[in-house]
């Protein structure tokens, strides 16, 4: 690896350069007092420039091997989905949120995000038998809005959701999977983070990775909201930014690696233009953040229902939806929109 | 490389070489840029192995081998012409404007704000390829953005002849890789550089990273001051060799970012607003390429999408408009200075049709 | 720095802050919020002036000091106040419902002086102040003493009429509000999570212009209840949508004069007035998504023989009930909800 591809600035690259270091290796063994001799530079800057070296030159990352599309689409076609519950949003998801790929849900307070997170949690771990993930789900709760009872009271319908289905079918290994199954269970297998400011989101969100080493079933990671802790406490807009950026960079990593969904909540904000004093709710933390979901469900009111809109990931519509006590579900006589 | 490959292999003592470095063969070898800089900086160092001074003879023939000759104008633009091809894009009109299609041996960058399409039009470029020829296409997705069903679906238009199992056989030859930060993106380069140095790449012709912005939104607000901006200048340079070294069309996907004013923006157009029933009024929004100026001299074309201002919301399939506002040749320019492509996306594809638009462009970036 | 542990769902559901309740002291209105207030998170009680927001906070400040067994969550209060010119009146209503409570309980050992001792009050001038005594005094005192509930009365009155700084534009200040908002936010939903407490924040409602399209996209909630006669507006709790995201749990009261059959009917539609009647400013301006809404005291339709006046509590969201409503009536003891 080359000097010049550390994240060091141009001028101490061009004095590495001229001091004869141009590969990283050419650093390796040299003591900080060595370097600032070499370098005519002060000892701390030396073993900054160090610290620098080993925590990136040293390992480079190993981007994964290339996969030709053909076993892309197998995976495609055959991965697990995470139902919502909805079935017209199922039908326009192509069977539910998809694995490997950051979805975003979007909408104003009250019409249900947290309620259909919570959910996706519990119907990330539905058997294998009947055509589920059967992962495991982690759940970071920046809002303090995770409530356990809710989430409770939704595993609960969700097994006797089961229980029906398997018995209709008359299935008896399902039947006696969903036998096996207690909400305590279910329960267990959502991994909570509380935070309290994006400092603490950001490190969570890091550490991440050696939980999801250990955790290998988990097929979900929820994050309610990112919004949250970003619109306070961060007021440098470009250190806000990059923390996001961040942030993605790390949940679509574990996304490839870990073959999960990533889920992300997100608010809403009034955008008013000064030039026409009109206002207009969109999606908070900016137009850069937009690119990062690579599918994105509008949650809104529409004619007093609840409404998800699909609106980036596949062909746009909407379908209508209720929160019940079981948890998200379909309305009894759905209205469904291709946009046409 | 065609030149390189005629020479015979490196004239140091063959044994000497070989026992320090391995893997060098040929003067092909030493292009790809680790064994140049890294491996052979390492054996010049180490006298303890054998024959120092053959050693630097072999640099020294290296650096004379590789030194540019120069050429006359006429046998480059022949060379060039026999070896270049423009690749469709899939959506005719735009070829026609892009003077027949997208070219290799240059940058083409695709650049617009959220769901202005240009995924969708990178994958249907991939589609045309793989319909077209058995070379291999390689895509980087840097945002796990990256659908085999769509490609295979878009395939299915463009080549209905086919059969699925032949579809899915040249699906095999689409090799996804997944880069989501800026040094492994420069890793998946640098590979596929000395891939292709050595004679690999089973004749690719058409490389997609989807997007530069994502793989850079960690740091990427650093590029101007400093570290960061070492390593995009140096991807960005890679990405140039690349395309006009091995002959690949090479196509990028960056992001736009909302701009206050028109005074900087690339691109004028109403953003598309995620919540159609919630909006008040509609408001011109101009948009900018993101990865700053320094950015822009990485494409020799660049294409800016946006979604269509003037379409309803509620519409499907949603009209993007499309225009080149930045082409290494001029006829291509004159097509579409006052005119836009209104690009349809449906289930089947990317169709294009011309558009006639009161909203020039905005050049000045 | 450490980041926060997973802890899993099943552990969270044998938690207080996930299951206990704070009851209101009336069966059907802990009935009607499934068992009371949510321990965890933040509940907002918005409603118009003389609706009960006030009396709903105060009543929750006794029974707060009952044991678990119950329906309190055996602790003390909290008391921020922001409205001076209510202070007073504020404190002796407060009184006069604890002589009520002690005389229920009395065979729990409850006085007078014992159920005044336990709560303890803040003066709140301005956002700085409630920013700074967030950050130091509560904390601190927090965990000191055995506190369970942290009332704020209220955040609109506050953030209503904060920076109105001549010197700079509307859109940096708002944006600065909008920043306090969420800071203010973060740090009571960061108490409750860390020192165990429930907090309720009381706000104000605004009147907010309804379009066709608007209408269209307007919740449930806002579409019956809070849609004022005219039928072009909607009053809503003040603020915006920012600050609804921080909302866990959102309780809006409305009151509405119903005029006896027989008797003229009073000329404006909805009066402002009654309990511990307070002096409105004629024009209060929240520039978030509302215009401005003006208030008009009408003593005389308050006087009038010839009305009646009916309260209404609704859920517009909670993480664990769905929308619905209930009547409710204030009497000396507090709040009784009206089984229909």
């Amino acid at each position: 690896m080359e000097v010049s591809q550390l994240p060091l600035p141009p001028s101490m690259v061009e004095m590495l350069h001229l001091a004869g270091f141009s590969v990283v290796a050419d650093l390796d063994g040299i003591s900080a007092l060595e370097l600032a001799d070499e370098l005519k530079m002060s000892p701390s800057d030396a073993s900054q420039l160090l610290a620098s070296v080993r925590s990136h030159g040293l390992r480079t990352p190993r981007a994964p091997p290339a996969t030709s599309a053909l076993e892309l689409l197998h995976d495609e076609r055959h991965s697990e989905k995470i139902v919502t519950a909805v079935k017209e949003l199922d039908d326009l998801l192509g069977g539910g949120i998809p694995l490997r790929q950051l979805t975003e849900l979007v909408g104003v307070p009250g019409v249900g995000k947290t309620q259909l997170s919570i959910q996706l949690a519990l119907t990330v771990q539905i058997p294998r038998l009947f055509h589920g993930a059967e992962g495991e789900a982690v759940y970071i709760d920046t809002e303090g809005s995770f409530m356990a009872e809710r989430a409770h009271a939704m595993a609960e319908a969700l097994l006797r959701h089961l229980h029906a289905t398997a018995h209709r079918a008359a299935d008896h290994a399902q039947a006696a999977a969903a036998a096996s199954l207690r909400a305590s269970h279910l329960l267990e297998r959502i991994h909570c983070f509380r935070v309290h400011d994006a400092a603490e989101l950001l490190a969570t969100v890091r550490s991440l990775n050696f939980f999801l080493a250990e955790r290998k079933t988990v097929k979900l990671v929820v994050v309610d909201s990112v919004a949250f802790h970003f619109r306070h406490g961060v007021s440098d807009y470009t250190r806000r930014h990059q923390m996001l950026g961040q942030l993605t960079q790390a949940l679509s990593e574990y996304a490839t690696r870990h073959s999960l969904s990533v889920v992300m909540v997100n608010q809403v904000t009034t955008k008013v233009n000064d030039a026409t004093n009109t206002s207009s709710i969109q999606p908070a933390l900016g137009e850069s953040w937009a690119h990062a979901c690579n599918i994105q469900l509008v949650l809104h009111w529409m004619n007093g229902t609840r409404v998800a809109r699909l609106c980036k990931g596949r062909e746009p519509g909407w379908a209508e939806y209720q929160v019940t006590e079981e948890g998200v579900r379909s309305v009894q006589n759905p209205t469904r929109g291709a946009d046409t | 490389m065609k030149r390189l490959l005629s020479q015979p292999p490196v004239s140091a003592p063959a044994d000497q070489v070989a026992a320090v470095l391995p893997h060098v063969r040929r003067i092909e070898d030493f292009v790809s840029r680790a064994v140049v800089s890294e491996s052979l900086a390492q054996a010049i160092a180490a006298p303890h192995l054998a024959g120092p001074l053959a050693l630097r003879q072999l640099a020294l023939d290296v650096s004379t081998q590789l030194r540019p000759r120069l050429e006359r104008a006429s046998e480059v633009y022949e060379r060039q012409m026999a070896q270049d091809t423009l690749l469709k894009t899939g959506a005719r009109l735009l070829d026609e404007a892009l003077g027949g299609g997208v070219a290799t041996g240059e940058v083409t960058e695709l650049i617009g704000p959220p769901l202005a399409g240009k995924s969708q039009l990178a994958m249907a470029m991939c589609a045309q390829q793989l319909a077209s020829t058995s070379s291999r296409v390689l895509f980087v997705d840097t945002c796990c953005g990256f659908r085999a069903e769509r490609v295979y679906q878009m395939m299915g238009t463009v080549a209905h002849k086919m059969t699925r199992e032949q579809r899915k056989e040249r699906l095999g030859q689409l090799l996804v890789r997944c880069a989501t930060s800026l040094l492994a993106l420069l890793e998946v380069v640098d590979q596929l550089s000395s891939e292709l140095a050595a004679g690999g790449g089973g004749g690719m012709r058409l490389f997609v990273i989807d997007s530069v912005y994502s793989a850079l939104i960690g740091d990427h607000t650093n590029i101007s001051c400093s570290a960061t901006g070492a390593q995009v200048a140096r991807l960005q340079q890679s990405l140039r060799r690349l395309a006009s070294y091995h002959r690949l069309a090479v196509v990028l996907i960056n992001s736009a970012i909302p701009v206050s004013s028109s005074r900087d923006a690339v691109l004028s157009g109403s953003s598309q607003a995620p919540l159609p029933q919630q909006v008040v009024g509609c408001h011109q929004q101009f948009w900018r390429a993101a990865l700053g100026q320094q950015w822009l001299h990485t494409a020799d074309v660049r294409i800016a999408l946006r979604p269509d201002p003037d379409a309803s919301p509620e519409l499907f399939p949603i009209p993007h408009l499309l225009s080149i506002i930045k082409c290494s040749l001029s006829e291509r320019n004159i097509a579409t200075a006052d005119d836009c492509i209104s690009l349809t996306i449906t289930s089947r594809g990317v169709h294009a049709e011309m558009r006639s638009t009161q909203r020039t462009l905005d050049f000045r970036c | 720095m450490t980041p926060p542990r997973p802890v899993p769902a099943s552990i969270l559901l044998c938690s207080p802050a996930h299951t206990r309740k704070l009851s209101l002291g009336c069966p059907s209105l802990d009935r009607f919020l499934g068992g009371g207030i949510d321990h965890g998170g933040i509940t907002e009680v918005a409603g118009e002036a003389g609706s009960g927001k006030t009396q709903l906070a105060l009543q929750l400040m006794l029974h707060v000091q009952l044991p678990h067994g119950r329906g309190g969550l055996g602790g003390g209060a909290v008391y921020l106040h922001s409205d001076h010119a209510s202070y007073v009146p504020a404190l002796n209503r407060l009184r006069t419902l604890a002589e009520a409570f002690a005389r229920a309980h009395a065979a729990l050992g409850a006085t007078v002086d014992r159920l005044m001792d336990q709560v303890s009050v803040v003066q709140i001038d301005d956002v700085d102040t409630l920013a700074s005594v967030l950050q130091h005094d509560v904390p601190a005192f927090l965990a000191e003493k055995q506190v369970r509930l942290v009332v704020l009365d209220s955040i609109g009155a506050l953030f209503r009429h904060a920076g109105d700084d001549a010197g700079r534009s509307r859109a940096s200040q708002q944006a600065e509000r909008a920043q306090q908002l969420f800071a203010v936010a973060a740090r009571l939903k960061s108490l409750s999570d860390r020192f165990n407490v429930a907090v309720v924040v009381t706000n104000q409602v605004t009147d907010k212009p309804l379009s066709a399209s608007g209408l269209a996209s307007a919740p449930a909630y806002e579409r019956g209840a809070c849609r004022l006669a005219d039928g072009a507006s909607v009053r809503v709790p003040a603020l915006g949508v920012g600050w609804a995201h921080c909302v866990n749990t959102r309780l809006i009261l409305t009151r509405h004069e119903v005029s006896v059959p027989g008797a003229p009917s009073a000329a404006s539609p909805v009066v402002v007035g009654g309990l511990g009647a307070k002096r409105k400013h004629s024009s209060l301006e929240w520039s978030d998504d509302v215009r401005v809404g003006g208030w008009e005291e009408s003593s005389q339709a308050y006087c009038s023989p010839s009305t009646s006046t009916t309260r209404t509590a609704h859920i517009a969201w909670s993480p664990r009930l769905p929308g619905r409503s209930m009547r409710f009536e204030v009497r000396d003891d507090g709040l009784h909800g009206i089984a229909s």
